[in-house]
C-alpha cells in the first residue's frame, strides 16, 4: 500500500478513532497522540493488512489498548474493561439539589459527565453505537467481545443514563 | 406522533432498536418543538449528534504524513560514517587486547635450578676452615656495629652533661 492509498483508505477513519480515544482518555492532546500512534502502526504493518478482515475494527482495538496503556502510565485509575457498577454521578453527593442542576445551561456537559462515568465497556459500546452508529457486529469486533456482551452493555449504559436523568426529575418515570 | 416516539424510546432504552429506528429518533429530536416530557431525551440525542462533529485539527494529516515519510527514508551513507569509526575502534581494541593477552600468557623461561651439590666441600678439614672464616667475617661485622653504637652513646653522654 502506498502513501496515496493510505490517505484514501485509512486516513478517513482518523476522526472516529479520535472521538473513541477521547472518550477513554478525556484529553484531546492525548487522544490525538494515540491516533497518530495507531496510524503509524498501521503504516508500519501495511504489508500485513491483507490478513486483517476489518481494518477499522483493528484500528479501534489498537486505539483502545493504547489508551489504556496511556492511562496506566499516568497512574490514572483505570477501570478494567468490564461491566462493573458505574461511578454514578450522585447529585446528592455533590451537594447540589436537582433544581440547581436542572437549571444548568450546559446539559451537554452533564450528559458528557454521565457518559464518562460509565464503566469502560459500557462507555465504549455507547460511544460506538449511539455516536459512531456502528452495527453490533462491528462493535463486537472492535472491542473483541461477543454480540451478546455488546447488547448487555448497551442496555446497561442506556438504562444508567436514563436513571440519572430521572433522578434529576428531567423525566417522569 | 407522540405515542409513536414514546414507543420507540421505550424500545431504545431496552436496547432493542435497529440503526434505522435510532436514526428516526435522531430525526424526531432534531425538530425545535418536542412535547415537554420528551425534552430531556431531545438533549440526549442532540448531544450524540454534537459529539459526532468532533474532529482532529486541520494540521494533523500533514504532520502524520511527514512522520510516515521520515520512517520510510533510506539510511544515508553520511550517517554510517560515525558508525564505521565506532566499529573500527572496537576492532582495534579487540586486536590490542588479543596481543596483550598473548604477551601475558607467554610461557616464561624458568630460572635455572642451582645444583648445590656442585659447590659442596667434600673434604671435612677444608669445610671446617671455610666455616671458621665465614664466622670470623660475621663477627668482625657485628663488632664493627657494636663499636659504632658505643661511640654514639659517648657522644650523647657529653651532650647531656652540657644541658644539666
Amino acid at each position: 500500500m502506498g502513501l496515496k492509498e493510505f490517505q484514501e483508505n485509512i486516513l478517513p477513519i482518523k476522526n472516529r478513532l479520535f472521538r473513541f480515544a477521547l472518550r477513554i482518555v478525556s484529553e484531546p492532546v492525548e487522544a490525538e497522540d494515540v491516533v497518530q500512534e495507531v496510524l503509524v502502526k498501521v503504516w508500519k504493518n501495511r504489508e500485513k493488512l491483507d490478513e486483517v478482515t476489518n481494518v477499522e475494527a483493528w484500528c479501534l482495538r489498537v486505539t483502545k489498548n493504547l489508551c489504556i496503556d496511556k492511562l496506566r502510565s499516568k497512574h490514572k485509575r483505570v477501570v478494567s474493561f468490564s461491566s462493573e457498577s458505574p461511578e454514578t454521578l450522585r447529585i446528592s453527593d455533590k451537594g447540589a439539589n436537582p433544581y440547581q442542576i436542572a437549571s444548568m445551561k450546559d446539559t451537554f456537559q452533564y450528559i458528557q459527565d454521565l457518559m464518562n462515568r460509565l464503566p469502560e465497556k459500557q462507555k465504549a459500546v455507547m460511544q460506538l453505537r449511539d455516536i459512531e452508529q456502528l452495527t453490533y457486529k462491528e462493535i463486537a469486533e472492535a472491542l473483541d467481545i461477543t454480540l451478546n456482551q455488546v447488547k448487555i452493555n448497551l442496555f446497561r449504559a442506556r438504562k444508567e443514563v436514563k436513571d440519572q436523568l430521572v433522578r434529576l426529575k428531567f423525566v417522569e418515570k | 406522533m407522540k405515542a409513536a416516539i414514546q414507543k420507540l424510546l421505550e424500545k431504545y432504552f431496552e436496547g432493542k432498536t435497529s440503526l434505522g429506528e435510532e436514526a428516526e429518533l435522531r430525526a424526531c429530536f432534531r425538530e425545535e418543538k418536542v412535547p415537554k416530557e420528551l425534552e430531556p431525551y431531545q438533549s440526549l440525542f442532540r448531544f450524540f449528534e454534537e459529539e459526532k462533529k468532533r474532529q482532529l485539527g486541520s494540521g494533523f494529516d500533514d504532520q502524520l504524513l511527514q512522520q510516515l515519510k521520515k520512517k520510510d527514508k533510506p539510511v544515508k551513507i553520511r550517517n554510517l560514517f560515525p558508525q564505521a569509526i565506532r566499529i573500527a575502534a572496537a576492532i582495534a581494541v579487540l586486536i590490542g587486547a588479543f596481543f596483550i593477552y598473548q604477551t601475558i600468557n607467554k610461557p616464561k623461561t624458568s630460572a635455572k635450578r642451582i645444583v648445590w651439590e656442585n659447590y659442596e666441600i667434600k673434604d671435612p678439614k677444608l669445610a671446617f676452615e671455610e666455616t671458621k672464616a665465614a664466622l670470623r667475617l660475621l663477627s668482625s661485622k657485628l663488632n664493627g656495629g657494636a663499636n659504632k653504637a658505643a661511640e654514639e652513646v659517648e657522644k650523647i653522654k657529653k651532650v647531656s652533661k652540657i644541658f644539666k
